[in-house]
């Protein structure tokens, strides 16, 4: 029987180690579980599971956070747009962040990862599961961003 | 076929709507829906039904593990299993657990309704 | 494979959209994606090629449709129109995988649970992908649909 996972800790492990090698300071403020249909962030990053570890996983952002993030992911000093190269860097980052999280799972299971898809607008809404997903809220230098999750495995 | 209990075991209130527009006109009482495998066993237990439909992909408990749980509890149990995905292996996986019918999504009502009879007219 | 899982695709919309909304969907031209509200439907695919299905239309046809799966009857939440729409993507992935394993023998698809976005002015992207775009008119609106996988797989 499958479980719904619990990665807050695991999150938190993946960006102490992940997120200060790409030069973005970091910190962790909270967890809460969400409406099925819950409000997203102007950029959005998702990633799909199946197979042994069944699910959603997105991270969303500001402009903001996006901009360092890029710059962290392709080692520069500034980034003022978002171009082909960056959204590559924000899909890589998004990949890391979920693989490395599960991964951290005390699970035999194989970890399959969809191709990463990139979601912008205004005045979005997201469901990523018919059950309530858990966000885990962080801030990012001087702005925030969140990650959402509902993923399923045998643990 | 008046009087049967089905109990559907499925995550979406859409599936629940279907089988019970399909087969209440047809004498059968739909008694409860299951969003998961887990609470679908809880259920077989409190309802003892005639006949389940039942999903494949659900969370917490899928329809192959459930599949499992209710025939271990009575290997008489009549399941028809649901699935959008109509894959030989996914089949020959429920055949070889004791599932006899199979349903792929979406259903006409008809064809709903004639699996039941056929489940349990055996 | 692409192209052939392109034809796929769209012989499942077709199918799953007649046999679930009793309507019929027809595969055409491209049109200018200017649909002011959108709702969006996003499959992750995996096993044997890692990729994604995406599927868009705009809000009032995302109504019309959740409308008819709801038998008609007024929704009880406005949020079911997500719930309705994504059993309608998974519908539709679940009719081509079946279709893509039985032509690739050797090949194995799995996919994520469908993950559903709603915006203004809502953009889509999947950078490393390679994909086919398909177009669909009906009466109840028009369906842009995206199949797509990593260079690795195609």
């Amino acid at each position: 029987m499958s479980e719904v996972l619990e990665l807050k800790d695991h999150l938190i492990k993946t960006c102490e180690e992940f997120l200060p090698r790409k030069g973005i300071r970091f910190s962790f403020i909270k967890e809460k579980a969400e409406n099925t249909l819950n409000s997203g962030d102007p950029i959005n990053l998702l990633v799909g599971l199946s197979k042994g570890m069944e699910g959603n996983f997105v991270v969303g952002m500001s402009k903001k956070a996006a901009l360092y993030v890029i710059c962290g992911m392709t080692n520069q000093e500034e980034v003022f747009s978002i171009d082909n190269i960056a959204r590559n860097s924000l899909c890589d980052f998004v990949a890391a962040i979920c693989g490395q999280t599960l991964a951290k799972v005390p699970t035999k299971k194989l970890i399959s990862l969809s191709s990463p898809t990139l979601v912008t607008g205004e005045r979005i809404c997201l469901m990523i599961s018919k059950t309530p997903a858990r966000k885990c809220f962080f801030r990012m230098n001087d702005t925030n961003f969140t990650i959402a999750y509902n993923i399923e495995g045998e643990l | 076929m008046a009087g049967y209990k089905v109990l559907v075991i499925d995550d979406s209130p859409f599936i629940f709507k279907a089988v019970k527009r399909a087969l209440e006109p047809n004498g059968f009482e739909v008694v409860d829906n299951a969003p998961n495998g887990k609470i679908g066993v809880e259920m077989y237990d409190k309802y003892q039904p005639d006949v389940i439909t039942l999903d494949v992909t659900m969370p917490i408990m899928d329809g192959i593990e459930t599949a499992k749980a209710l025939i271990a509890r009575a290997p008489d149990v009549k399941i028809i299993m649901l699935s959008a995905m109509g894959d030989e292996s996914l089949h020959s996986q429920a055949r070889e657990i004791g599932v006899k019918q199979f349903i792929r999504k979406p259903f006409k009502p008809d064809e709903l309704l004639e699996k039941v009879n056929s489940l349990l007219g055996e | 494979m692409l192209r052939e899982i392109a034809l796929i695709t769209e012989k499942a919309f077709q199918e799953v959209s007649i046999e679930l909304l009793e309507t019929e969907f027809l595969p055409g031209k491209r049109f200018i994606i200017d649909f002011p509200f959108k709702v969006a439907i996003i499959i992750g695919i995996t096993g044997s090629a890692t990729g994604r299905l995406y599927l868009e239309c705009d809000l009032e046809t995302a109504v019309k449709v959740a409308l008819i799966m709801n038998f008609g009857e007024r929704l009880d939440e406005p949020n079911d129109v997500y719930t309705y729409l994504a059993e309608f993507g998974n519908m539709i992935s679940g009719r081509a995988t079946t279709y893509m394993t039985d032509k690739f023998k050797n090949k194995e698809f799995r996919l994520s649970p469908p993950a559903i976005f709603s915006g203004k002015g809502l953009e889509t992207l999947s950078p490393r992908i390679k994909s086919k775009m398909l177009y669909f008119r009906g009466k109840l609106g028009k369906f842009f649909v995206d199949i797509g996988f990593e260079e690795e797989h195609q």
